[in-house]
């Protein structure tokens, strides 16, 4: 003040006035409203100043790193109770036992990818295509061969297999050819007994021509008889009282399959059924 | 019906046998290698199926039903020979590789032989799945019947078995 007075004193005249003016209760929210602008600005989610405790972050860092160093020590104690209680365990606890594949997690994105990708291909042929196109190109080669025929006589081999008992005899050449030369037997007898009858000789020199040219006539008989269905000649057999089931047994059948004597012996049906199982009937229809 | 009537069932067996010959034997050769091992079997297979025929229901596919006797029959076979052979399944696989080889027109160069020998080294079942789906394109459904495995246990075992035939090819 001596100062002032002896500086200026006009200055030292004038009363001391703060003539600034502040809205009312300024000074008692000030504190608040400043730290409200400070949890904003960093992105807290405002709190009202009274919410938190005090001391709250001056202790936040300390807190946490203490929680760190908490859970760590509980794994810890885990490891150690699974040793306190069992060390054979505890020794193996690491280990794996389950094998993969070599290379298998490798694959696995591939595998997976290409999975999805054929998803939708619901045909094999659209499905290797995308898999694998190498693949899809040789598709269709075949590297075996069979031997020639091998299917067209398959069905045969398995039926014969399946039922031996019911062998369906077949009308094979050789039997063709016997009732060719029995329908030519009765055929030829009944013409010589005619022509000899007629002509009463028995020297083929004093036949007359005629004669002499229906028996050169007879030698195309097998030719004729050639043309003739099977099934008309057991007809005409049948018609000249000829055993067909005798002809076609004698023919046609291994002998080892046929009754043997003691069979007869035992069994006075025994023919009956051998003929019965050989299918004679099917044959003539 | 027709198959428990005798007076049809043979006519019906026939009709099956050479309707489906041709595809089972395949399916069986490619399984077994040899011409004379797939006749065996397939033989075997068809008696069976004359035998069953009778308590076939119908309501259930001939297709699908034909299939897994013809599969369960070439896996049996391969069981027998490794029984029979008394060796370890490695060398069982050795073994049919060895059948490959022998064959007269087999040739190590060429990718269709390349691929069979690939086939041999698959685990039985797999190469089961991948020969049905490969080689008879067979629906995963189809295939689930005759396997009596999940389709998509299916889907996965072709996919690794096509990965796998892969990386042998181009690594032989």
């Amino acid at each position: 003040m001596n100062e002032l007075q002896e500086l200026s004193p006009t200055l030292a005249a004038i009363e001391k006035v703060n003539v600034f003016t502040v809205p009312e209760g300024y000074f008692e929210y000030l504190e608040a409203d400043v730290l409200m602008r400070i949890e904003k600005e960093n992105g807290l989610t405002g709190h009202a100043e009274k919410d938190v405790p005090a001391g709250y972050f001056d202790g936040l860092a300390t807190s946490i790193l203490a929680k760190i160093k908490a859970k760590e020590s509980e794994e810890e104690n885990k490891v150690e109770e699974t040793g306190i209680l069992s060390p054979q365990l505890s020794a193996i606890q690491h280990t794996q036992t389950f094998e993969v594949p070599a290379g298998y997690f490798d694959t696995l994105a591939d595998s997976i990818l290409a999975r999805i990708k054929t998803a939708d291909a619901e045909d094999a042929a659209t499905e290797i295509r995308v898999l694998s196109p190498m693949l899809y190109s040789i598709q269709n080669e075949n590297v075996f061969r069979i031997p020639a025929g091998y299917f067209e006589g398959l069905s045969e081999t398995v039926l014969n297999k399946v039922k031996p008992a019911a062998k369906v005899v077949t009308m094979k050449s050789r039997t063709a050819t016997f009732f060719k030369y029995a329908v030519a037997a009765v055929f030829t007898g009944v013409m010589a007994l005619g022509v000899f009858k007629f002509t009463g000789n028995s020297t083929k020199n004093e036949l007359p021509d005629y004669v002499k040219i229906g028996m050169n006539d007879i030698k195309d008989v097998d030719q004729e008889l050639a043309k003739i269905s099977e099934a008309d000649i057991i007809k005409y057999l049948e018609a000249n009282d000829t055993d067909v089931k005798a002809a076609i047994v004698a023919n046609s059948v291994d002998k080892n399959e046929l009754p043997t004597e003691e069979d007869y012996l035992f069994d006075e049906k025994a023919l009956d059924k051998y003929l019965n199982s050989i299918n004679i009937d099917e044959l003539k229809n | 019906m027709q198959f428990r009537d005798p007076a049809t069932k043979e006519r019906s067996f026939t009709l099956i046998l050479k309707k489906y010959q041709e595809k089972l034997y395949w399916h069986i050769r490619r399984l077994v290698v040899s011409h004379e091992d797939a006749n065996d079997v397939l033989q075997n297979m068809f008696i069976k199926v004359w035998n069953a025929l009778e308590n076939f229901r119908e309501d259930s596919q001939l297709y699908t039903w034909l299939y897994r006797i013809a599969t369960n029959e070439s896996l049996t076979f391969l069981e027998k020979e490794k029984k029979r052979s008394s060796v370890s399944l490695s060398d069982v696989e050795s073994g049919l590789s060895n059948k490959l080889e022998s064959d007269k027109h087999f040739d190590a160069n060429k990718l269709e032989w390349k691929l069979q020998a690939a086939i041999q080294k698959l685990p039985e079942k797999q190469r089961v799945v991948f020969n049905l789906r490969y080689y008879e394109e067979m629906p995963y459904e189809k295939m689930s019947e005759v396997l009596e495995t999940s389709e998509g246990a299916l889907k996965a075992s072709y996919h690794h078995a096509v990965k796998k035939i892969e990386d042998f090819i181009l690594n032989s």
